[in-house]
């Protein structure tokens, strides 16, 4: 898999990657109108379809907030054509990653020291790509462990990105008037709150804690003094992501189960907790072998 | 909100939709009158797993009809034409932990236990 070295910051090199991405879609209507002319059975999902390929290539190097943004679209199953959940799904998982020079760079800058010296072994190839960071693994003391690691320049492109993304927004979800900046700021606020690392593994050791009591649910144990901005250290856990689950289960007990759990967990949030942490988006869970 | 009696009291529905400021003091009657009537009809059909002690999330008619009702408000006109940004800000990530939890749980095929996580709460005390 290609990495890249550099992420495109400037608000003008983004915004002309988005253009590039508006013009193509414009090509995909011109294209979809000259075929409608000699074969009146192209359908509007083909066209979509296109679309929505044209648009993933274009967020997808964008990484960080606009990537964040097509994995929320992706979540309105009912609201976008299918062709568009289909792509914007894989947001979630396929991010060319940071090549292995500029992970060090980044232990250097917020730990001081190489992955080396922390760590017993480690992996200096990503196994895994989220939206605003990526994975590597790791042991310590025998332990297999999971290392999440920043994209630099993600903070602070949020503000600008947003900018970026928010015509496009309004239109799509009808937004009008002079309080549509209060809904900009809450996704702006959230944004910058995912990219405070310090907050997550605080946050997480929490919800650890007070969701112990919900049956065949598991949390990862965090490890705080091999964490900070930029990078998380917590426990590796094994599993099959729950989207690639469904897609093969026949026990539906075992579906029951797991549902089950889900829904204890979140309503326990909701009602008990009052407040909510991680995304329901299937990429966010993984299955175990015991059916937790 | 997920009682079914405190949805069809008309008046704790509408004092309802002015605390969750879906319904604005400035808003024109046929504003309220539009808007109380599309947020009954979504509510009452969003909160239905809450009316029953076992919800079967793998019930294609409920999501055919989430499914029909978004397309509906999708394409009305009179909505597009009024202002759509209604309802607090805590709406934007509340709604999206409920479709994607919907969702999930629709890809499950899972058939839930509503209300054991109060069970679980209690007996934790």
């Amino acid at each position: 898999m290609k990495t890249i070295d550099n992420i495109p910051t400037g608000k003008i090199s983004r915004a002309t990657k988005l253009v590039k991405t508006g013009v193509k879609v414009g090509g995909n209507y011109l294209k979809y109108y000259g075929e409608k002319l000699v074969d009146g059975s192209v359908t509007k999902d083909k066209l979509n379809a296109e679309n929505a390929a044209d648009i993933y290539d274009g967020l997808k190097s964008l990484k960080g907030s606009a990537l964040k943004v097509a994995q929320m679209l992706s979540m309105e199953k009912n609201i976008m054509p299918k062709a568009y959940v289909e792509q914007f799904s894989l947001a979630q998982f396929s991010v060319p990653p940071l090549s292995a020079p500029l992970v060090r760079k980044t232990f250097q800058r917020y730990f001081g020291a190489a992955p080396e010296t922390l760590y017993d072994t480690f992996d200096a190839n990503s196994i895994a790509a989220a939206s605003i960071g990526q994975v590597h693994q790791a042991t310590k003391d025998g332990k297999k462990l999971a290392v999440k690691i920043q994209y630099p320049g993600v903070a602070d492109s949020i503000s600008s990105d947003l900018a970026l993304v928010k015509p496009v927004a309004m239109k799509m979800f009808n937004i009008k008037g002079k309080d549509s900046d209060k809904y900009f700021k809450e996704v702006e606020g959230k944004l910058l709150e995912e990219t405070d690392y310090v907050l997550e593994v605080q946050q997480s050791i929490e919800i650890t804690e007070a969701c112990s009591h919900i049956e065949n649910i598991k949390f990862p144990k965090y490890y705080p003094e091999l964490s900070n901005e930029r990078i998380i250290t917590m426990d590796w856990m094994e599993g099959t992501h729950l989207s690639d689950f469904t897609k093969q289960n026949t026990d539906r007990n075992l579906g029951d189960q797991l549902g089950q759990a889900l829904w204890d967990f979140y309503m326990f949030q909701i009602h008990e907790l009052r407040q909510v942490h991680a995304d329901p988006h299937p990429g966010n869970f993984l299955v175990s072998k015991k059916g937790e | 909100m997920d009682k079914p009696e405190n949805i069809n009291d008309a008046e704790i529905f509408l004092e309802k939709m002015y605390e969750l400021q879906i319904l604005k003091p400035e808003d024109a009657e046929e504003e309220v009158d539009f808007f109380s009537k599309l947020f009954h009809e979504m509510l009452s059909l969003f909160t239905q797993p809450f009316h029953s002690e076992t919800f079967d999330f793998s019930d294609t008619e409920f999501f055919g009809k989430i499914a029909a009702l978004s397309d509906k408000y999708a394409k009305d006109t009179e909505l597009r034409k009024m202002n759509g940004n209604r309802g607090s800000k805590h709406f934007l990530y509340m709604n999206r932990t409920f479709f994607g939890l919907y969702n999930l749980l629709n890809d499950l095929g899972a058939r839930v236990n509503i209300n054991t996580y109060k069970i679980d709460s209690l007996s934790k005390l």
